[in-house]
């Protein structure tokens, strides 16, 4: 039997060779024997979520070999990590030997009583397993959506059992067994279709749907109590078990395939209202929000029907990232979707208007167009008021079969970008607006100028003017209706920075144009209240949100510097009230929230009355009169909450706690390095992920600056922001090589004095003729060892400082 | 001012040029040339804002307050998708602020490079004067409201003063509003 504790340093060294060596076939195995080691431990100790780690750890190598060496960053974070938690449990194993007994097998639900500071509850594996799961679920519900929509099956597979294979992986890593449970028993029903060569079906879509939300929901708890304790490890287990019998026995139906479902109806995870500081109802409301689908028997809790009717795509204000949930607030934001991916929903809104008005109409798509999802979003409900608008224009049947129509109305609907804009179009065949004789209403009222060009926004506003609009609308019926409609999308339109026109000035197919500025600046923020008023503080700068009365904060005394001390963390304390010059009658310790915020070498803790919730919004920054308000950085509209200011918590810090107190933690570390401390920027370009990241530790560990990027148009792109002091250029790259990256860099007068080392693997001199041809400085030869390298770089740094006249780097020696 | 009332305004300020002098007159066709401006009501005084300076009439949203700025401004709106800085004119010459009345507007400043919209007591809707009624006014050394006036139409009770938006806009007091807290850290609140 191997001893334990040798096997944590082996198991550790194994991956640290496999890195360095990119997965070389010799510290493949090497690393792949310490794993089987370990689990053969394991299984003596009966201990089986050990096993279960170091074979995802396995399928992960596999998956590495099969695409080549290639795995994502988070990839490599969940396989950091997951050999962490091996070498731990190696360490802990060591211990129990000693006591005589196995390490017990601990679950979800034993979590919470391990208490906080347990291994599992440490907040950096939480917060890194929310955002490896968050990549996952993000892989899940798009090859839901596209499985779906019946597109490229197979691609598909591809990209969802890794990321079911690594959630689980990464659940049992952190003994989320139920999870993980939950993940191999979804995994082993499709292999098991795959394997009996049946198509996917409805219930496969329903399982995936109901992981993910699931998941989604447990992530929410986890963020919010920072362990799994507020999720019924047992809805995780029925779920289980209802995918296993299905996957052992399913039932031979025709309607099993794939079609019968909408091809956008995913639904939203935990779309509940209530934000994150309420545990106690989100379960329900999430559950029925979540598993909305049709869900297999075992676990029908909501009744089907009704969820078919409205799938819950879209919350009642169109705005899917104004779901609370941290999780399904963090995935609106998935990159562009196709218009046609909401076209089965505004076929929904269209027919519920035109029923509504004894009306009948069609919606076609002539042109689709790529929007951002966040944007998309935000941009359906203006594009449901203008069906709304559309369905008023529509003739009585009547009257359409006597003007030679079809009974049955038609509107298309077209994308298109242009720039930095993006086009949407909205046209109908119902009756047509008098242009004409609006605009001589409006001129006769004296409302127009002689000779003002008339454009298509000013169409809008001369449309919504009383009286005005009006006059080109005669005879018809539901004016009224069409002027609310039309005033309600332009100002969700506005909202968005966009505008809306009328196109087409003949009677004939007259529409409206809705154009947006497609990339907005939208920011996540985390909605919060203090008494009155609604605020936003940067999400990402948001580290954890501790709900009122949680046990375990200690608090400062009343004549003390405020601070808090939660989970052996000490955050001090920054009164927003005061800050924001709000009142606050009477404090409550017991019903306030704490959002705890990190900033630039602290994370201190706001109290607010109230967190609402993740948003996403768009950003408007302080305009003068009031541009420069320190500690706000800006503004933004939120539904629900009207204008919201986004809080600058760090700029509110340092304006009574100066920097120079913040970065001594900083230069401490600095100190602690062995050498001299010499600055500068160092930018490391290489198309190795393991390179970049071992160079790029070395470097800062040294006290150096990195700036990386992934290949020479990286670096471009990097070096319009950036003005590293030395460059560290691989040669061969895809996209832009070494050679190509060095000829730009000394031909531009910006850069071209920036020292370069040229990385490579080969040392002929061909090559570094070459390279010292176009201008690079020095090199280092692949594999290099961190002492090589800084010495190399420093000599870089000194060369620089004098050539430059400058003695930024030199100014110790 | 009624609401169709107030929509067929801002469809006019919609297609005026951006900001004109005060001086500006419309002579398109008349014999005698016309000058037009936005009518309203600060304190007892009436006030009127050349057309070209005035981008749209709202009606008073509630403002989120905006900390460490002067008492004169009452925060911030959002009107067509954009944050305005409110401005309470009367407190910012030197008055009380302005109680808050049913016939309260918001005059949204046209300006380059300033989001900002006024508190006024009332609005009386687009003016009229014949050019040539113009006075100027006596001199530059006001106070109050008179620093921004920049000339007259009419007498006694019917006399409109001229309020230069323009003028104001390029008041240095006017636009750091934002940097008021910023001079003097934490005074405020000083423990």
């Amino acid at each position: 039997m191997h001893n334990s504790v040798a096997l944590q340093q082996q198991v550790r060294a194994s991956l640290g060779a496999w890195l360095q060596e990119g997965g070389s076939v010799r510290a493949h195995q090497a690393l792949c024997r310490t794993l089987s080691a370990i689990a053969d431990l394991a299984d003596s100790r009966g201990d089986p979520t050990v096993r279960g780690v170091a074979d995802g750890i396995n399928q992960m190598l596999d998956m590495f070999a099969a695409k080549s060496g290639r795995l994502s960053e988070q990839a490599l974070g969940t396989l950091r990590h997951s050999v962490e938690i091996l070498a731990g449990w190696c360490e802990h194993h060591d211990a129990d030997e000693d006591a005589g007994g196995a390490m017990p097998q601990r679950g979800a639900a034993q979590l919470d009583a391990n208490g906080p500071g347990g291994g599992v509850t440490d907040p950096r594996a939480i917060r890194e397993f929310i955002t490896d799961a968050l990549t996952q679920l993000r892989a899940i519900r798009l090859s839901t959506q596209h499985i779906a929509a019946e597109t490229g099956l197979g691609v598909d597979l591809q990209c969802l059992e890794p990321a079911l294979a690594q959630l689980r992986l990464h659940a049992g890593s952190l003994e989320f067994a139920s999870m993980a449970e939950a993940c191999r028993q979804v995994e082993r029903s499709l292999e098991l279709k795959r394997q009996r060569g049946r198509a996917l079906g409805s219930t496969d879509l329903s399982h995936l749907r109901q992981l993910h939300g699931l998941i989604a929901r447990a992530l929410d708890a986890l963020l919010r109590d920072g362990t799994l304790a507020g999720t019924p490890d047992t809805e995780f287990d029925r779920f289980a078990e209802a995918v296993a019998a299905y996957a052992e026995d399913p039932p031979e139906r025709a309607t099993e395939e794939i079609g019968a479902l909408p091809h956008d109806a995913v639904p939203e995870p935990a779309n509940d209202e209530d934000g994150e500081a309420d545990g106690a109802g989100d379960a329900a409301r999430c559950a029925a929000a979540a598993d909305a689908e049709s869900l297999p028997a075992p676990l029908a809790e909501s009744p089907p029907l009704e969820a078919e009717q409205a799938p819950p795509l879209l919350s009642a204000d169109g705005l899917p990232c104004e779901a609370t949930g941290f999780v399904s607030a963090s995935l609106a934001g998935l990159g562009p979707v196709p218009l046609s991916h909401r076209l089965s929903h505004l076929r929904d809104v269209l027919d519920t208007a035109a029923h509504a008005q004894g009306k009948s109409a069609v919606l076609d798509l002539d042109a689709d167009v790529e929007i951002d999802e966040a944007l998309l979003g935000g941009a359906m409900a203006p594009l449901e008021s203008l069906l709304r608008c559309a369905v008023a224009a529509i003739e009585p049947a009547s009257q359409r079969t006597s003007l030679g129509k079809p009974a049955s109305a038609r509107l298309t609907l077209g994308g298109r970008t242009t720039g930095r804009q993006l086009h949407i179009e909205c046209r109908h065949d119902g009756a047509g607006l008098d242009v004409a004789a609006m605009h001589s209403k409006a001129m006769k009222a004296g409302l127009i100028p002689r000779q003002a060009t008339i454009g298509p926004e000013d169409l809008v506003r001369l449309l919504l003017t009383p009286g005005v609009g009006s006059a080109s609308m005669a005879g018809w019926p539901e004016g009224a209706a069409f002027r609310a409609a039309l005033g309600a999308a332009l100002e969700d339109i506005e909202t968005l920075g966009g505008s809306l026109g009328l196109v087409g000035r003949d009677r004939g197919e007259q529409g409206i144009e809705v154009v947006l500025p497609a990339q907005l600046p939208l920011l996540h923020g985390m909605l919060v209240r203090l008494g009155a008023q609604h605020y936003l503080l940067p999400a990402a700068a948001v580290r954890e949100v501790i709900a009122p009365a949680t046990a375990g904060v200690e608090r400062s005394e009343p004549d003390d510097e405020p601070w808090i001390r939660y989970r052996e963390q000490r955050h001090p304390m920054l009164d927003l009230f005061r800050e924001l010059e709000l009142e606050r009658p009477g404090a409550d310790p017991d019903r306030e929230a704490i959002v705890i915020v990190a900033l630039d070498g602290v994370e201190i803790g706001v109290a607010v009355d109230e967190v609402l919730g993740r948003r996403d919004v768009v950003f408007q920054p302080l305009q003068p009169p009031v541009a420069d308000l320190v500690g706000v950085a800006g503004a933004a509209c939120v539904n629900g909450a009207g204008l919201a200011l986004i809080i600058d918590v760090g700029a509110l810090w340092e304006r009574h706690h100066p920097r120079a107190s913040l970065t001594s933690g900083a230069a401490e570390g600095e100190e602690a390095s062995h050498d001299a401390p010499q600055s500068g920027v160092i930018m490391v370009v290489d198309d190795s992920l393991t390179v970049r990241k071992v160079t790029g530790r070395s470097l800062r560990k040294h006290g150096l600056e990195v700036v990386l990027a992934k290949d020479g148009v990286d670096a471009i792109e990097k070096l319009r922001e950036n003005r590293p002091d030395v460059m560290l250029v691989d040669i061969e790259m895809p996209r832009m090589d070494g050679y190509e990256l060095t000829r730009r860099i000394r031909s531009d007068p910006l850069t071209r004095t920036i020292p370069i080392v040229i990385i490579t693997s080969r040392s002929g001199t061909r090559l570094r003729d070459k390279a010292m041809q176009l201008g690079a400085e020095a090199f280092l030869s692949k594999p290099y060892g961190e002492e090589d390298l800084i010495e190399t770089v420093r000599q870089m740094l000194a060369a620089s400082a004098l050539a430059c006249g400058h003695s930024r780097a030199g100014v110790d020696h | 001012m009624r609401d169709g009332a107030l929509h067929a305004l801002n469809l006019l300020l919609r297609w005026q040029t951006p900001p004109g002098a005060e001086t500006e007159t419309d002579c398109d066709d008349a014999a005698e040339a016309i000058w037009r401006g936005v009518g309203f009501d600060l304190g007892s005084r009436h006030l009127v804002a050349p057309l070209g300076q005035v981008a749209e009439i709202t009606i008073c949203a509630t403002a989120a307050p905006l900390p460490r700025t002067p008492a004169w401004v009452r925060g911030l709106v959002s009107v067509h998708g954009k944050g305005l800085a409110v401005i309470d004119l009367n407190a910012f010459l030197g008055a009380e602020p302005l109680a808050t009345v049913d016939g309260a507007r918001l005059l949204v400043m046209r300006s380059t490079g300033l989001q900002a919209a006024l508190v006024v007591e009332r609005v009386h809707g687009l003016l009229r004067f014949p050019a040539s009624a113009r006075q100027a006014a006596s001199g530059q050394a006001g106070t109050g409201a008179d620093r921004y006036v920049t000339a007259s139409f009419g007498g006694g009770a019917e006399r409109w003063s001229v309020f230069d938006l323009r003028r104001l806009a390029a008041d240095e007091r006017f636009r750091r509003a934002g940097r008021a807290g910023s001079d003097a850290p934490a005074a405020r609140h000083a423990a």
